[in-house]
């Protein structure tokens, strides 16, 4: 064993500089693409134009809340260039505020108030509608307060002769003083703080494909080993060929999961998610395993290197992992062949694990090709 | 003259190798079609939910008042929200449980919630999502939070007529009557809330629809990943002994290279061409001969300029892997510039200004103007101006390399 250790470590200072690349690759992608995702998010804006026919308070305050939303780009226009914008698919969505808008929700009148232009390829026509009525409402809400307190007041013969302004006010007030209602979000097994943010991206989703590149990619020593000149001297040693290849899989699964350990620690550090070990330690085996068995199949190199890249890439997009699935929620056919379900459900018995135990097997009762 | 003799070599070879593994000719056709098809069918759902499985929310009530079990019952069977959200009044216990499968989300109202709305005490509404199911959670939580939203606002006004009506000489059980009253009608206030907004839809006919930018993406992106495809399939990894032969010979990595890029280039060209006849055909898109000839100019100096970033790429790093990883790294900021994921008009501010720049996005814009909006003119001098600066990049990266190693 030590000796295979040695001769191991004599390969690595030759390729040093690939290893530590591909050992640390999945952790510093999942972290370059969530930091990267979170910025681009927070920058990326939907462009919206508004159309104001009248110059009113009441017009521009509402223009100032419209724009102080943080995912919209406010363009204000004219009528025509809006809808001009809005053909050519420059702009997302045109909103256009009428004239008489104050007098109206003055009279607590809001029908028909703001008219709504969406394109055939509007994404965010929802959710920027619903935000602007919420802000309309606000308006038209606390005059419909003030009328009920008029008619109040009215009914009960009072007289203190309340302004409308004095009682919108007041509404304003207590909105702004009181915390009055505050919503929660959180998932059932990790409760995420409501003012972290929400990544778009599963972090485990991402480590889990990233690791499963690097490891395909880090097993191409299997290959080199096979097909290399010097492996016939193997016979002359005490070592057949299934053991010189099984205690390289062993050490390789050691240092693998030395560096899965450490990534943990990170993740728990920067993201505050944790994942259970167990799971950890069986999505390590198994796509170990899984590599060193494909890696038997090819002969060039390159050749498995395309693979591997091309099978990452299928499975990003079908695992859902890290794109959503639509379709697949129900019938969840890639279940049974998903690498990815041990790590990140906690499923150890598929169909995939079932084959991937059976192969080893397998392989391991094959018969030997050299003899002394 | 050798430079050409050698070019002719080296892409007869290139064509010999092609057609000795043609089995894997189809593999890699199919295999850009199978995962852009996937794409699309993920994307598809996303923004188009299931009629028939719609979206499972729980309203679990701890508060069990009258106006909870208003709210509740309201919210129920109201039907705005339409086919693509279903609600359910359920248990503690049942919403436990159904969690981990159907619901995407549930959520509650805490245990003296009318008290505290009334009080003016704040109240903190949960809401518990299924980590499987997480851009529907997602949704529930962007839904949830504009109906805090308009509670807020309701809960406002009706503290403010509280006020108000404490000033006034009214009863303390008349003033509760009116505070239910008011209640009941805020929400249906509430409710109506689309009577402020009149609604249209702009359809331009002239130009594209949805569903023909998505197909001109699709075709983009199939391509690009062709042409990556297919350059990585004639690259060869030659030992020392034959490199350094070749360098007797006069044959330069170059030339080499250049084959390459001339046999990618034909044989994604004659694929690409097939199946934008096929999509053309598909999605009624008239087009004339000269538009025919713009859109294979466009598409030519796009595919070169693509293949000239592979070549660079390949000079700089020798590494295998890493090569591989570099090449896919382009490919997928290639598409992701051009504007075929996402419109570019949803990039942030800094990263539009740099696609004046930037040869996907040049292209791909001018592959949209040319065939879904029927535009008569191209401007063919940013293209070529890009193709000449990549050309010359690499003729120097790769002419500094071999001096470098000799």
């Amino acid at each position: 064993m030590r000796q295979i250790l040695s001769t191991r470590f004599i390969h690595w200072k030759k390729q040093g500089f690939s290893l530590t690349f591909w050992l640390f690759f999945p952790l510093l992608a999942t972290i370059g693409i969530v930091m990267i995702t979170n910025t681009l998010q927070e920058d990326a804006k939907v462009p919206v134009g508004l159309v104001i026919n009248e110059e009113t308070e009441a017009t521009s305050q509402l223009l100032q809340e419209i724009k102080s939303t943080p995912f919209v780009r406010v363009k204000q226009l004219s009528e025509d260039d809006a809808l001009y914008n809005l053909k050519k698919h420059d702009l997302d969505s045109v909103f256009v505020i009428h004239e008489g808008f104050a007098d109206k929700i003055r009279k607590d009148n809001r029908s028909m108030l703001i008219t709504g232009y969406q394109s055939d390829s509007s994404f965010a026509y929802a959710p920027v509608k619903e935000m602007i009525l919420s802000y309309v409402q606000q308006e038209t809400g606390r005059s419909k307060a003030v009328y009920t307190v008029k008619d109040l007041e009215q009914q009960y013969n009072g007289n203190n002769g309340w302004t409308y302004n004095e009682i919108v006010a007041r509404s304003k007030e207590i909105q702004d003083d009181e915390n009055l209602l505050e919503t929660a979000f959180s998932f059932n097994d990790s409760p995420i703080d409501n003012t972290e943010k929400i990544h778009v991206f599963s972090v485990w989703g991402l480590w889990a494909i990233f690791s499963f590149l690097a490891t395909l990619l880090l097993f191409d020593w299997v290959i080199k080993e096979r097909h290399s000149k010097a492996i016939m001297r193997l016979t002359f040693t005490q070592f057949t060929l299934k053991t010189y290849l099984l205690y390289n899989l062993i050490i390789y699964t050691i240092l693998l999961f030395a560096v899965d350990l450490l990534t943990i620690s990170l993740f728990y550090l920067f993201y505050g998610e944790w994942i259970s070990i167990i799971n950890l330690i069986i999505y390590r085996i198994l796509i170990n395993l899984g590599a060193f068995l494909l890696a038997h199949l090819f002969k060039k190199q390159f050749l498995y290197y395309t693979i591997s890249f091309g099978l990452t890439l299928f499975l990003t997009v079908s695992s859902g992992a890290v794109l959503p699935t639509g379709i697949f929620t129900d019938l969840s056919w890639f279940d049974f062949f998903n690498p990815l379900l041990p790590l990140l459900k906690g499923k150890f018995i598929t169909l995939w694990s079932m084959s991937v135990l059976f192969f080893s097997i397998i392989w391991f009762f094959t018969k030997e090709k050299f003899h002394a | 003259m050798h430079l050409i003799k050698h070019l002719l070599l080296f892409t007869q070879n290139n064509f010999k190798q092609l057609k000795r593994k043609w089995l894997s000719l189809p593999l890699i056709i199919l295999f850009p079609i199978i995962l852009t098809g996937l794409c699309a069918l993920i994307a598809v759902s996303i923004f188009i939910p299931d009629e028939q499985d719609p979206l499972q929310i729980g309203l679990v009530d701890k508060d069990k008042s009258e106006e909870t079990k208003m709210v509740v019952d309201l919210i129920e069977s109201s039907s705005q929200l339409g086919n693509y959200i279903q609600i359910n009044n359920l248990t503690s216990e049942q919403a436990d449980k159904q969690i981990d499968n159907q619901l995407s989300a549930y959520i509650t109202f805490p245990k003296g919630f009318t008290e505290s709305l009334y009080n003016g005490n704040p109240v903190t509404l949960h809401i518990t999502g299924n980590p499987d199911k997480r851009t529907e959670s997602y949704v529930v939580k962007e839904l949830s939070d504009s109906i805090a939203r308009h509670i807020r606002t309701s809960q406002a006004n009706i503290l403010t007529i509280n006020y108000y009506a404490k000033q006034l000489e009214m009863g303390e059980k008349t003033r509760d009557d009116m505070l239910f009253n008011q209640f009941t009608n805020f929400i249906l206030y509430t409710v109506g809330k689309d009577k402020i907004i009149d609604e249209e839809k702009i359809t331009n006919n002239a130009t594209n629809s949805t569903l023909h930018y998505y197909g001109l993406a699709g075709w983009f992106i199939i391509t690009s990943v062709w042409l990556l495809a297919f350059y990585s399939f004639f690259t060869k990894n030659e030992e020392l002994r034959i490199k350094n032969r070749m360098r007797l010979y006069g044959v330069t990595q170059i030339r080499q290279i250049l084959a390459k890029m001339i046999s990618a280039f034909t044989v994604t060209i004659i694929s690409a061409s097939i199946t934008f006849i096929v999509l053309i055909r598909l999605t009624d898109i008239t087009l004339l001969t000269e538009d025919f000839l713009r859109i294979a100019f466009i598409v030519s100096a796009y595919s070169i300029s693509f293949l000239l970033g592979l070549a660079v790429l390949e000079t700089i790093f020798t590494g295998q892997k890493i090569r591989l990883l570099m090449q896919s790294l382009f490919t997928f900021t290639v598409i992701l510039l051009s504007g075929a994921l996402i419109p570019t008009l949803y990039f942030p501010l800094y990263l539009q200004e740099v696609l004046p720049y930037s040869f996907p996005s040049i292209g791909f814009h001018w592959l949209q103007e040319v065939s879904l909006n029927s535009r008569a003119y191209v401007d063919f001098i940013p293209m070529l101006l890009l193709m000449t600066a990549g050309t010359l990049v690499f003729v120097g990266l790769s002419m500094w390399k071999e001096r470098v190693s000799q």
